[in-house]
């Protein structure tokens, strides 16, 4: 209850995590870049190479990095199959005949929850989503009778595979670059790396510190919201509204009994939190020092030097190419 | 009927360790009617988690609970209203703030008869009878809870659970943060609603003052268990106190103090300032 | 010369209603005084104008000879510091050193420095071990101790406990109260806002507030002899003293004195 990990932070010793957080936000975003720009499939298989060397380098599992890309993970088998499907140039690679008829949407709706019954038990849940879509693959194939509602030809190209593929890997390198950032960097220190990287826009009248303090001030009392609300919903379950219980029309209600009061109790704090800084002689905009400064050390230039070849030398391949 | 605990244990997930319990092996029952109960325990104890379960809004990790019939164990049962437990309980929060977001107290004291399906006519008028049992006039009943002090703030949200008329009330520190004066009229309140209607009364609390002058019934947890389930009375004669770092009333430590220095006969367990004179004017007048 | 000088200092919120009337105080440097009231008697109005966050309507505030105005606030406010009733609300950095350092970083202390002090003054709250941790981790007291080493690390000489105490548990609170004696032993001026009368008595003077004026000022020994004045402001005294007050036999009166004024 009061231990939610705020981001994606685990804490951990390691190469990244010694890091300056603005060389990780430049690196990642100069890798990202080069990313982009790389042209081939076999390019990317380099990168991606590369990508997992870096893991290594840091002692960080591939596990956590895959546990980074569950919540996409629905993202990256819709952008496989929409490749797939959409993208009708080069060789035909496979073509198929697909029915829907009274029994084949039958067997695919069986199918379905055949799925969805078996996930409840919450293993394999990825490989069971696989084999569901393999299922109605095959379902639409071969149940074949003759009063079709619909059929349609599904032609599988070679170039359609190879866009999934190349956007697919593309996808996995950007997110274990992003994890890599997130797992290695507390976000204290990733707002004070975007702070200290937008300290130049102050010429144009953005204030990135106070910025910056109202980011990790945010953080601090994220948990203690969470806390709040969980008691507040206790206390409205008390009077009879219970948030899993009751009808819709009475959500509307509930919700708004567990809204009003974290507001108020927010405008309270903000009341107290700002006395309290005040007579801690906080003046906003003022000029402050800090106890956590950003160390620029010899393994930044590195990673600087190696950021820098990888971007030189995916414009040196464009260029060629 | 009334609240029984069997065997309850509660764990909650813990970052560092790998589950933190947070009452353990709890049994323990509170009857409908009589009881006037004190929940006494340092911060961490678990005595939030113990009210908790009084009215189903937490469930056992292991253990069973019997509230007024139902059956509570740790899955959720389909068969169960939840909801309607909370009608034979009434669980008062700490913090007024936690509760209030009407813009009327009346309509404030409504919420819970009305979510309890009480025709609104009558809702208005259990917000009436709630609000002048905590000791507010019908003034109050159009003002917004916003505006009103904080011992008054406590009063409506008190009055708001009572107002769902529940067999059994709780209340969870509801006189942390007042003052001396304001906190012996909400005490006064509570014993007089517990007399009129009999109705059972758990109480968690820190002062011992309170404990020894009003209750009579104290149960005591230390790290999750019940250490001590018994009258205030063989508490404060007993060395349980001791044991968990908690405090004496003022009047048992002020006449200890009396007899260990001047080396007096006394009786040192007296409830209230009118019986330790008493007892002092026994002790000097016999020399 | 007193250390802090209040005159003829009023205030209100709104037009109608007075929430200080004429308040004129006298504090010494290393006094541990105690402001005694109940809810809305205006004690925490008081504190809130000591450390300058509200200004009087009428009246000054003199500080080490210097009078508190917005121009002095900023360096006046180094010399007090001031801990708040809800520990949760004063917590402003994300770990234990970040809230230590917050009011350093105003003052603009180096960082070396900074550490240095945290790393001493966490040592003398007891909290040197808890560094890295989040608020969130921390009980009500030891909350309540950072925020007292964060004032302290900015040197502060004058601590005011705004009912600091009233959300602890009493084994908490007697800790805190325990640590506030020491802290007034080695010299700091202390002001406690209280509604606790058993945690007024620890003070040399009590000085109690009832409707936004000053109904007693005195040393604690004298003040307690005056039951009108704890009645009319409905405050209790505390409850030996008022079994002292009831009875005759002139020993145990005694005793009960001493019981009272136990430090």
């Amino acid at each position: 209850m009061n231990n939610i990990i705020i981001g994606q932070y685990i804490p951990g010793k390691g190469f990244f995590y010694k890091l300056d957080p603005r060389t990780k936000i430049v690196s990642v975003i100069f890798l990202m870049i080069s990313v982009f720009m790389l042209e081939t499939t076999y390019q990317l298989l380099i990168a991606l190479g590369v990508a997992l060397l870096l893991l290594v380098i840091g002692q960080i599992s591939v596990l956590k990095v895959a546990k980074g890309l569950k919540p996409i993970f629905v993202l990256l088998i819709f952008t496989f199959v929409f490749q797939i499907a959409l993208n009708q140039e080069g060789v035909i690679v496979s073509q198929a005949v697909m029915n829907f008829n009274l029994y084949s949407v039958l067997a695919i709706v069986g199918a379905f929850i055949i799925w969805r019954l078996l996930a409840r038990l919450g293993k394999f849940k990825i490989l069971l989503f696989i084999a569901f879509i393999f299922g109605a693959y095959f379902i639409l194939r071969y149940i074949n009778y003759a009063n079709n509602f619909y059929s349609f030809n599904f032609v599988i190209y070679q170039k359609g595979i190879e866009m999934s593929l190349f956007v697919v890997i593309r996808l996995l390198i950007i997110i274990t670059f992003t994890t890599v950032l997130t797992l290695t960097t507390r976000p204290t220190d990733l707002t004070q790396g975007i702070e200290s990287l937008m300290r130049p826009l102050k010429k144009i009248g953005f204030n990135s510190e106070v910025f910056a303090l109202i980011i990790s001030i945010s953080l601090r009392y994220i948990p203690t919201i969470f806390d709040e609300a969980q008691k507040i919903m206790a206390a409205q379950a008390s009077r009879g509204a219970d948030f899993r219980e009751g009808k819709l029309k009475d959500k509307l209600k509930q919700i708004i009994s567990l809204l009003i009061p974290m507001f108020i109790i927010a405008f309270i704090r903000s009341e107290e939190l700002a006395d309290a800084m005040e007579s801690r002689n906080f003046v906003p905009g003022e000029k402050r020092t800090r106890i956590n400064v950003l160390n620029f050390s010899v393994i930044d230039l590195y990673i600087g030097v190696f950021t820098l070849l990888c971007f030189a030398g995916t414009i040196v391949l464009k260029v060629i190419t | 009927m009334g609240i029984y605990f069997n065997e309850v244990t509660h764990e909650y997930p813990s970052y560092t360790k790998k589950t933190y319990k947070a009452i353990q092996n709890i049994s323990l029952k509170i009857e409908k009617e009589n009881e006037f109960i004190a929940l006494i325990g340092h911060t961490g104890s678990g005595k939030s988690t113990l009210a908790k379960h009084m009215n189903a809004l937490i469930f056992p990790t292991s253990g069973s609970l019997d509230i007024f019939g139902n059956h509570i164990t740790q899955k959720r049962d389909k068969k169960i209203k939840y909801n309607s437990i909370r009608k034979n309980v009434g669980l008062v929060f700490q913090f007024p703030e936690y509760q209030l977001f009407e813009e009327t107290v009346e309509k404030d004291i409504m919420f819970g008869p009305l979510n309890f399906k009480v025709p609104l006519e009558e809702a208005k008028k259990k917000a009436k009878e709630a609000l002048s049992l905590v000791g507010l006039d019908e003034s109050y009943l159009k003002r917004n809870p916003f505006n009103l002090s904080g011992g008054e703030k406590k009063r409506v949200s008190i009055a708001g659970i009572l107002a769902i008329d529940p067999d059994v009330l709780v209340l969870d520190e509801p006189t942390s943060g007042l003052d001396p004066a304001g906190r012996d009229t909400l005490m006064e309140l509570f014993l007089d609603i517990h007399n009129k209607t009999k109705k059972s009364i758990i109480i968690i609390t820190h002062d011992m003052d309170l404990v020894y002058k009003y209750f009579n019934r104290a149960l005591v947890l230390k790290d999750g268990e019940l250490s001590f389930d018994g009258t205030p009375d063989d508490l404060f004669r007993s060395d349980v106190l001791e044991h968990n770092h908690l405090d004496y009333p003022n009047t048992i430590k002020t006449l200890k103090y009396l007899k260990e220095e001047l080396k007096l006969d006394i009786d040192i367990y007296k409830k209230n300032i009118d019986e330790v004179i008493k007892e002092i004017s026994r002790v000097t007048s016999n020399e | 010369m007193s250390l802090i000088e209040v005159k003829d200092v009023s205030f209100s919120y709104i037009e109608e209603k007075q929430s200080l009337k004429n308040i004129n105080i006298k504090i010494n440097k290393g006094d541990w005084i105690a402001i005694l009231g109940h809810n809305g008697s205006g004690k925490s109005t008081l504190a809130k104008i000591l450390v300058g966050l509200l200004e009087p309507k009428s009246g000054t505030i003199t500080i080490d000879g210097i009078e508190l105005n917005q121009e002095t606030a900023y360096d006046l406010r180094k010399k007090i510091g001031i801990v708040f009733q809800n520990p949760d609300n004063q917590f402003v950095g994300v770990t234990v050193r970040d809230d230590i350092a917050f009011g350093m970083e105003n003052l603009c202390v180096p960082r070396k420095e900074m550490l240095e002090r945290i790393t001493y003054y966490s040592n003398k709250v007891g909290m040197l071990k808890y560094l890295d941790k989040q608020p969130s981790n921390l009980s009500g007291g030891q909350k309540q101790r950072v925020a007292i080493a964060g004032i302290l690390a900015m040197r502060s000489e004058i601590l005011i406990f705004d009912e600091a105490t009233s959300m602890l548990d009493p084994f908490t609170r007697n800790d805190l109260i325990d640590y506030i004696k020491l802290l007034n032993k080695e010299g700091f001026t202390i002001i406690m806002i209280t509604h606790d009368v058993n945690e007024a008595v620890l003070a040399d003077k009590i000085l109690i507030m009832n409707q936004g004026q000053i109904s007693a000022f005195d040393e604690t020994r004298n003040l307690l002899k005056n039951k009108e004045a704890f009645e009319q402001c409905h405050l209790e005294l505390p409850v030996a003293l008022n079994v002292a007050s009831k009875i005759e036999n002139k020993a145990i009166k005694d005793k009960l004195w001493e019981y009272t004024l136990m430090k």
